[in-house]
């Protein structure tokens, strides 16, 4: 049996069809909020069921237990905020109103019942969240744009399935639930990762493998830093090494439509429950998870775990050291089960390898397939990498 | 999963038929479930039906981890239950199908009742089936 939803059962409050246009057509006349990129992404994690128990926008109950002491007022552990601030031209609301979900071009994607409007300490959030108010951490920066208040309320969405990117890989979790029920799988680790697959990861990837069912590879393709390496090329990487160097019947692999926020340590908790809520009963937490810069230790994101209690979260987080080719090893190791020195290590910076690819030199092949090489040298040529 | 009293506060009939109606929701997702009107209180050999000698036997049977439904008994008894969770409801919290919903979706986020044993009705599944088919997963 697979480990069950975070909080029980899977939110289900997407609409298509029929009720889609019910909700467009009672919508139009509403009252119009508008959301930016990552409270679309949201919006769409909380309607799939990603986010349960979440079934809206976070009142300010559900806000403060989540900042200060990581736990939703109805009792599950919870790590980041999920919210909709207001916007300065959105028009007054309050609890009780209805009010039509948009995005900054006009266009419906959903509705809310306001629940509750409040101020937020936006400061003292980055603070507890973030672990910073520097402003340029890039979620700080992210908060300093808004408004300081926030609507709370439960949301609906509408599915446009025909205008979804990556729509082959994008599976919601339910859908994987039938997935790994089918294929038998009752242990399933999840891998997530905005960068591109190197052989550190295959290799962690690999090894969590060989102590559960199957392995879904889930890499975040929702709003990411401009200098982060496009979604469509990671999908690239990851589909022609799927085809190579992985077994068929153990890995899947779809898309996690999540935002960026470069918690860090949260976002490792966030990360975990989400794939939860995907019938993930383990999560891989790397070096420096969801981290950006040197806001965050390398391992922080793993001593976080060690806080919560198993019985609230779980889901199993597998933490795994820095990885590398080690010469002598003749292998990929860890400091965990490699003896020798750095000078036996092969591994390169994400920096590094930009500026080789760039330049139109390979990656050495201990630390990159040459086939994933190819495809980050084409796009670097094309402008399509950035950095 | 620990124990919980589900206490109805209310003598009416009804609310005999909504403590059934609960039972058998918590039972249909495999919980270890008690239903305790007074005819079984009775049935059991416990003497003493008052509120007090009900919230007793209600409060045995949860610290071993059952969900103790009971009706009957418009107040709780003065009785104590240290160590055993206990959720008090009114009747006109149970009115309908979708209130007691929400009463139970409480009681599942605070871990007392197991959720639904499929996370995906079988109808749906077998055509989440087809689809994950059509795209080369299954």
């Amino acid at each position: 049996m697979l480990v069950a939803p975070h909080g029980g059962r899977l939110i289900d409050r997407q609409l298509e069809g029929e009720g889609a246009e019910a909700l467009l057509k009672g919508a139009s006349d509403l009252p119009s909020l508008t959301l930016n990129s990552r409270e679309l992404n949201d919006l769409e994690m909380i309607c799939n069921g990603a986010m349960s128990p979440l079934e809206g926008f976070m009142d300010r109950h559900d806000y403060i237990g989540v900042v200060d002491l990581m736990h939703l007022s109805s009792g599950p552990v919870w790590s980041l905020p999920v919210t909709l601030s207001v916007k300065p031209d959105d028009p007054e609301v309050q609890s009780g109103d209805r009010a039509a979900l948009r995005d900054e071009d006009g266009r419906i994607w959903g509705d809310i019942e306001v629940t509750d409007v409040y101020r937020a300490d936006l400061e003292h959030e980055a603070e507890k969240c973030l672990g910073t108010t520097d402003g340029s951490h890039p979620g700080v920066a992210y908060l300093k744009g808004l408004s300081g208040r926030y609507i709370g309320g439960s949301v609906r969405a509408i599915r446009r399935r025909d205008e979804e990117t990556f729509a082959q890989y994008r599976l919601d979790p339910k859908e994987t639930r039938v997935l790994f029920r089918a294929k038998g799988w009752k242990s399933v680790v999840a891998f997530q990762t905005r960068n591109p697959i190197h052989r550190a990861h295959e290799y962690i990837q690999k090894c969590a493998l060989e102590i559960v069912d199957g392995l879904l590879l889930h890499p975040l393709v929702g709003e990411t830093k401009s200098d982060d390496i496009p979604a469509g090329v990671r999908m690239e990487c990851y589909h022609e090494i799927l085809q190579r160097y992985y077994p068929e019947t153990r890995v899947a692999m779809s898309v996690f439509p999540a935002a960026m926020r470069y918690a860090g340590p949260r976002e490792a908790v966030f990360h975990a429950l989400l794939r939860k809520n995907y019938g993930c009963s383990h999560f891989i937490v790397g070096r420096d998870h969801a981290g950006v810069g040197d806001f965050y230790g390398t391992y922080d994101a793993q001593m976080i775990f060690e806080g919560i209690d198993d019985d609230e979260l779980e889901v199993v987080p597998l933490k795994f050291e820095h990885a590398f080719y080690c010469i002598r090893c003749q292998g990929m190791a860890t400091a965990k089960t490699c003896p020798h020195g750095g000078d036996q290590h092969i591994f390169l910076s994400g920096r590094k390898v930009r500026a080789m690819l760039r330049e139109g030199k390979m990656p050495p092949e201990e630390f990159t397939r040459p086939e994933i090489a190819e495809i980050l040298m084409r796009a670097a040529k094309s402008g399509k990498e950035n950095g | 999963m620990k124990g919980v009293v589900i206490w109805i506060a209310s003598e009416s009939e009804q609310a005999d038929g909504m403590a059934d109606s609960l039972g058998r929701e918590l039972l249909s997702r495999g919980g270890r479930v008690e239903v305790l009107h007074r005819d079984a209180l009775e049935k059991m050999g416990v003497e003493d039906t008052s509120a007090n000698g009900k919230a007793a036997a209600c409060g045995m049977l949860a610290r071993h981890g059952v969900i103790v439904i009971t009706s009957g008994c418009s107040e709780m008894p003065e009785v104590s239950l240290d160590e055993v969770e206990v959720r008090k409801v009114s009747e006109d919290m149970l009115q309908s199908k979708e209130m007691m919903n929400v009463f139970v979706r409480e009681l599942e986020l605070a871990g007392l009742v197991p959720p639904p044993e499929h996370d995906v009705h079988p109808e749906e599944e077998e055509e989440i089936r087809k689809k994950l088919s059509d795209l080369g997963y299954l």
